[in-house]
């Protein structure tokens, strides 16, 4: 016959239907053992009902009160200060529409029609020549870099077919 | 429940959300001592529990603006119970656990007779002793239940958990202290 477990403490505690109950009540009417079992866990249901926490300390609501209004100061700080940090942000955000609104707007050449084009020569046109030099400049010093490089290569291939060549021997 | 017409505690909580100090102090006053007993039963000591309730009050409030009235209040409450109990067993060695038997003779010096209150003293830290030691997993759905008289559904709502792992933890709890404290039984 299988014993009764947590359905006992269920039965204790009253958390057992109807049909539960009775097939507990039932089970119990012929088992000894499960009945030890629940008037030992009654004796505990008991013990323990006796049992009482200490009073609790009659400040207990003061304490948490001055907590609340202390928590409730910071919530309000934190609301004002986002509201004025939003603010800020809102500002100054409206402040660069502005300006860039403002600020005439510059197509790029090839978008502008050839009629209206810049007619100058460009080595009239001094931003435009030094960056043409400037990029011509790097140009060349790249162009050596990889010479460089070249050389070395081939000094290497030297040395390696030279090698070959003695093992070969 | 579905709303504040049947738990006015919904209704208190709703005007906790907008910062009304008298609808705090209802709840506290209501429910300081539930919450109290709660958290002494699981950590054994006094001034530790008193410590957990205040600052379940404290979450309490930060957390007014998420409550929603659909769930039941104690439901809601006693979550945040479970978690500040939870936590505080990573911190638990900061405090001083003498402070529990210094509390216990300050309140009950002078209330009954000296043999009496010596035996009911022993008996109680006895049975509080005991179930302090129940592992983590029985130790809250035994306290719920049997010393704050929550429904095993209640409870597996609080522990979110089946009330089937309820209906077994709180007989293993219950078998559990049975055996530590038979001679008393």
């Amino acid at each position: 016959m299988e014993h009764l477990e947590e359905d006992l403490s269920a039965y204790i505690s009253g958390e057992l239907d109807e049909s539960e109950r009775r097939s507990v009540e039932s089970h119990l009417s012929v088992c000894a053992a499960c009945m030890t079992k629940l008037n030992q866990l009654q004796k505990l249901e008991s013990l323990l009902s006796e049992e009482l926490p200490p009073e609790t300390r009659s400040d207990f609501l003061t304490r948490v009160l001055a907590r609340f209004d202390q928590e409730r100061k910071v919530i309000h700080f934190r609301f004002r200060r986002n509201v004025a940090i939003l603010a800020a942000a809102a500002i100054i955000a409206f402040f660069t529409l502005i300006l860039f609104l403002e600020k005439p707007v510059t197509l790029p050449t090839i978008l502008v029609h050839p009629s209206k084009r810049p007619t100058a020569p460009i080595s009239s046109q001094p931003e435009g020549t030094a960056d043409a030099e400037m990029i011509a400049h790097l140009d060349d010093l790249e162009n050596m870099e990889v010479i460089r490089q070249l050389d070395d290569l081939d000094q290497f291939d030297a040395a390696m077919m030279l090698s070959e060549s003695e093992v070969t021997k | 429940m579905t709303g504040h017409d049947e738990d006015p505690d919904a209704g208190l909580m709703l005007r906790v959300a907008k910062g009304d100090r008298r609808a705090f102090e209802s709840l506290v006053g209501k429910y300081q001592k539930a919450i109290i007993n709660t958290a002494f039963r699981y950590t054994g000591n006094p001034s530790v529990a008193e410590e957990l309730a205040q600052d379940v009050f404290v979450r309490l409030y930060r957390a007014a603006s998420k409550y929603r009235p659909e769930a039941r209040f104690t439901t809601w409450l006693f979550t945040i119970v479970r978690n500040v109990c939870v936590n505080y067993r990573s911190r638990e060695g900061k405090y001083d656990s003498r402070m529990d038997t210094e509390f216990e003779r300050e309140i009950a010096a002078g209330q009954e007779d000296p043999q009496a209150h010596l035996i009911r003293t022993e008996r109680n830290l006895r049975i509080r002793s005991a179930v302090k030691r129940l592992p983590e997993s029985l130790r809250m759905p035994l306290i719920l239940h049997q010393f704050e008289h929550m429904s095993y559904e209640q409870v597996a709502e609080i522990l979110e958990t089946s009330l089937a792992a309820v209906k077994v933890r709180i007989h293993r709890a219950r078998v559990a202290l049975a055996d530590e404290l038979k001679d008393l039984l």
